[in-house]
């Protein structure tokens, strides 16, 4: 059966290598991008991990002490690890030969080189200790991660004072560092990477069932052919299976070749300030596997869909009735869908793993309703327009739309889903704070009330003159119970300084900018989510071309007896390529715009409308112009198959 | 005699080794049919291909009255086809996606009437051709007569100097068929236009005013010169 199969494919002419080929290439694309995404859930898996050893779980009795802060540095901020022995029987942290001394200092290797230059008393002299070492990659989350491991004596008051930032360990004791908790950031990148692979697997999955059944549409007249000389329902499914199931198989392989092939130019995406570990992007490689054998698997099962209406009739092609009118039952789908994502959303508490899932779900269930729904607003459309076309071309795009609604979403299914996805971020808002020195800065830093008046004086000695120090009470919403405020007012040019001298001054408290140093940590997280949404358009938008183009070669090759006969009969070729443009473009415009009002309003809710800034008109722009380019591209790539398809009038045996 | 309507002189068209015409010379007078027969293989299509200006012969000139056509660019010929020869197939030159009025409308919406003013002439013609009460069908769901004649309607409604015809009846029964051909010599008849057949059919050809028989790229006038009707 397969060497048939196979005899088939090789013999089936032009038409069939052209579309079994097409076949493959749309699932070695839609391959390529199911591998980017499921590796991107691993790679943060992988930062996540190596972040671990930072905060350790507690032990009654162990061999060191750990505490953690994160001091800032002009635009930068730099995880700090202070470690303590106890009794000489630490192990050595990741990425270090052994256990550091009191006064040694370990820095990444970014970190060094941004104190390259830098004179010791604004930065280094905050550890009171010398560099020792550098880290090694294990104990960083990526190249480019700023951490200072600090060196302490066990007795020194910032291995017991209490630390109060929200991102700070306070001094525990540990007996090692094999497990501990991940860096808080990193549970946030991970459910934001879950969203992302949401937003880019469902388009891929649709282009890549669509791709499948490009293959069966093509067979029509030679599976009724095979019909009628004798063939079984069960062998026609089974030969065009096989053939469908082993392109999909060798787009499967080469796309994740390609994979493998692009993982040192992924890895440079800029996430959370730093590239990746090239090793990160493979910690997913046994599931690379599953990738391989599950894509052609679900291509399979998409094509045996196509094929239902195909192997009844050894008569074959299937004969045009009129249009089956899409039900109405898809909109009431997506608004049910979509109501229950927003009361959903509306109910979220707290940050609950089973409350972001079910929402997570949720989502991914309003981004398959969309696909419900795309259809059916196509007929509408195409209904609309057929009353009122004027011009053939019109008439005749707008009829295709009535008499084939899938196959036109298909084509912008994907610029719609942009729309979507480019509308859903469109409002999130990407405000970063300037962080450049002023004139004047005051730095305060959380301790305990107890203790604040004796290292205000302390500090007030420890600066000298440089800057004011004051005692307040705490935040009244947000400060700890029984905890103070020391603040320093200063000038932008003493800024580090000082802050050298209060990190002494103060027991290893972290003091901040006000209102500066806290936007720090958003700047990166709004970097780096800016990243992410290029990413994923990026995706989106490739998914959204490569669909149009496939999907106009497959049309054309479809319909290439009609074209060949309205060429005869005086058709001109303009014609017929204003109508195809038109076929999708007025759906796209139409779905286009909806699809990025539905996705605004889908999330306004749970971002709070903040209206729209700059970053987010530009999204939208871009996905407009971008896709509109994309898809009117990838339309004209089968221009030139229309072109010789209308004029091969070679003779044949019809 | 009146002077012909469609002339094909020297006609000589090759693809690669093999002559699909070597030296034909053709013509049909207006109102007059021609079927033209042949075995298969024997140049027949390539004749009605050349005659309607879709290939270009190697040698030898094609005229519509006094106009040459293979000398004409391809969008004159285009335009051509679309204005003053009319096409019918065994099958398949209908778009499927259109209702049956709308497919008949388009040649003219092609030559630049308005969508009303294009659907007018479309369902007169239908109705004519006894498919009143269908012309919001698709083609799918008409009958395979039915949509002959439909394909016909399409054919005449822009008033054609020239019909070609390949194999009309091809698909249909011989009920059907005889009355697809009835239909449409007498329509062809009543605007005086030429109509060239290419059949297989000896029933087809005995219908048409003349037959000639090509074989091996040659043409010869059939000694049994058919009897109209």
């Amino acid at each position: 059966m397969t060497s048939l199969a196979w005899r088939l494919t090789r013999l089936g002419g032009r038409g069939a290598l052209l579309s079994t080929g097409l076949t493959a290439l749309a699932v070695a694309v839609a391959t390529l991008l199911l591998q980017f995404a499921v590796a991107g859930n691993f790679a943060f898996a992988e930062r996540a991990d190596r972040t671990e050893w930072r905060a350790p779980d507690e032990v009654d009795d162990g061999a060191a002490v750990i505490a953690t802060a994160t001091d800032f540095f002009g635009a930068d901020a730099v995880t700090r690890v202070d470690l303590a022995e106890l009794d000489g029987s630490a192990p050595a942290p990741p990425g270090m030969d052994s256990f550091p001394e009191p006064g040694q200092v370990w820095l990444s290797p970014a970190l060094a080189d941004l104190l390259e230059g830098v004179p010791e008393e604004d930065f280094l002299a905050r550890y009171g200790g010398e560099a020792a070492g550098e880290l090694g990659e294990e104990a960083l989350a990526h190249p480019n991660e700023l951490v200072a491991v600090v060196g302490r004596d066990a007795g020194s008051p910032v291995m017991t004072a209490e630390r109060f930032d929200q991102d700070m360990i306070s001094p525990r004791v540990v007996d090692g560092f094999d497990s501990g908790d991940a860096s808080f950031l990193y549970g946030f990148y991970r459910v934001l990477m879950v969203l992302a692979t949401v937003l880019m697997v469902v388009p891929v999955a649709i282009f890549g069932a669509a791709a499948a059944r490009l293959t069966v549409a093509r067979r029509d007249e030679r599976l009724a052919a095979l019909r009628l000389v004798g063939a079984t329902p069960g062998q026609v499914v089974r030969l065009t299976l096989i053939e469908t199931t082993l392109a999909a198989l060798a787009g499967a392989v080469a796309g994740t070749g390609a994979w493998m092939v692009l993982t040192p130019l992924v890895a440079r995406i800029p996430i959370d300030g730093g590239p990746w570990f090239v090793g990160d992007l493979w910690a997913g490689a046994p599931w690379m596997a599953a990738v391989v054998l599950a894509v052609p698997v679900l291509v399979a099962v998409s094509a045996v869909i196509g094929l239902r209406s195909v192997v009844i009739s050894p008569l074959g092609v299937a004969r045009r009735v009129r249009p089956k009118g899409l039900r109405a039952i898809r909109l009431v789908v997506f608004a049910a869908v979509s109501v229950a994502f927003l009361v959903a959303s509306q109910m979220v508490g707290g940050g609950d793993m089973v409350v972001v899932a079910v929402l997570m779900g949720l989502f991914a269930g309003v981004i398959a309703a969309v696909n419900l729904v795309g259809p059916w607003v196509v007929q509408k459309i195409g209904r609309i327009l057929a009353r009122t076309a004027r011009t053939p071309a019109r008439m005749l795009a707008a009829r295709r739309l009535v008499d084939d609604p899938k196959a036109a979403w298909r084509t912008v299914a994907g610029v719609a889903l942009a729309g979507f996805v480019a509308g859903s971020v469109a409002l999130i808002p990407m405000i970063e704070t300037d962080t450049d020195a002023r004139e004047s800065e005051t730095l305060t830093a959380t301790v305990e009330a107890d203790e604040a008046e004796a290292l205000a004086a302390n500090a007030a000695e420890a600066v000298d003159g440089l800057a004011e120090i004051e005692v307040a009470e705490p935040d009244p919403d947000f400060g700890a119970e029984g905890t103070a405020v020391v603040s320093a007012a200063t000038t932008g040019a003493d800024l580090e300084r000082v802050r050298s001298l209060l990190t002494v001054a103060l027991d290893g408290a972290s003091p901040e900018r006000e209102e500066v140093d806290e936007g720090i940590m958003s700047n990166g997280i709004v970097a780096s989510v800016r990243v992410g949404v290029t990413v994923v358009l990026g995706v989106v938008f490739m998914t959204a071309a490569m669909s149009a183009a496939v999907n106009g070669l497959g049309s054309v090759l479809d319909r290439r007896k009609t074209y060949r006969l309205l060429h005869l009969s005086g058709t001109p070729r303009e014609v017929l390529d204003r109508a195809r443009r038109q076929e999708t473009i007025l759906p796209m415009a139409i779905l286009g715009g909806g699809s990025v009002l539905t996705g605004m309003l889908l999330t306004a809710p749970l971002i709070g409308v903040m209206g729209l800034d700059a970053t987010g008109v530009a999204i939208l722009a871009a996905t407009l112009a971008i896709g509109t380019a994309a898809v009117i591209g990838a339309g004209a790539l089968s221009r030139p198959l229309l072109k010789a398809t209308m004029e091969d009038v070679s003779p044949r045996p019809d | 005699m009146t002077p012909p309507m469609i002339t094909g002189l020297g006609l000589h068209k090759r693809f690669g080794s093999a002559v699909a015409l070597g030296g034909v010379d053709f013509s049909a007078a207006p109102g007059e049919s021609v079927a033209v027969t042949g075995p298969s293989g024997s140049g027949k299509s390539t004749l009605l291909h050349c005659l309607a200006g879709i290939i270009k012969p190697d040698a030898g000139e094609v005229r519509l009255f006094d106009e040459r056509v293979d000398s004409l660019s391809e969008r004159q010929r285009s335009h051509l086809r679309r204005s003053r020869f009319a096409f019918l197939f065994q099958f398949g030159q209908l778009l499927p996606e259109l209702p049956a009025d709308e497919n008949v409308a388009l040649p003219l919406m092609l030559g630049g009437d308005s969508r009303p003013k294009a659907l007018e002439p479309a369902r007169e013609w239908l109705g004519r051709l006894g498919l009143a009460g269908k012309e919001d069908r698709r083609p799918g769901e008409l009958s395979g007569g039915e949509a002959q004649r439909v394909a016909l309607a399409r054919a005449l409604v822009i008033r054609p100097a020239v019909v070609f015809a390949d194999e009309p009846t091809g698909a249909l029964d011989r009920a059907t068929g005889d009355q697809v051909m009835g239909v449409l010599l007498q329509t062809v008849a009543e605007l005086n236009a030429a109509l060239v057949v290419v059949t297989h059919d000896p029933l087809v050809a005995a219908r048409c005013d003349r037959t000639v028989e090509i074989r091996d790229g040659r043409l010869f006038d059939h000694p049994m010169a058919g009897a109209r009707r």
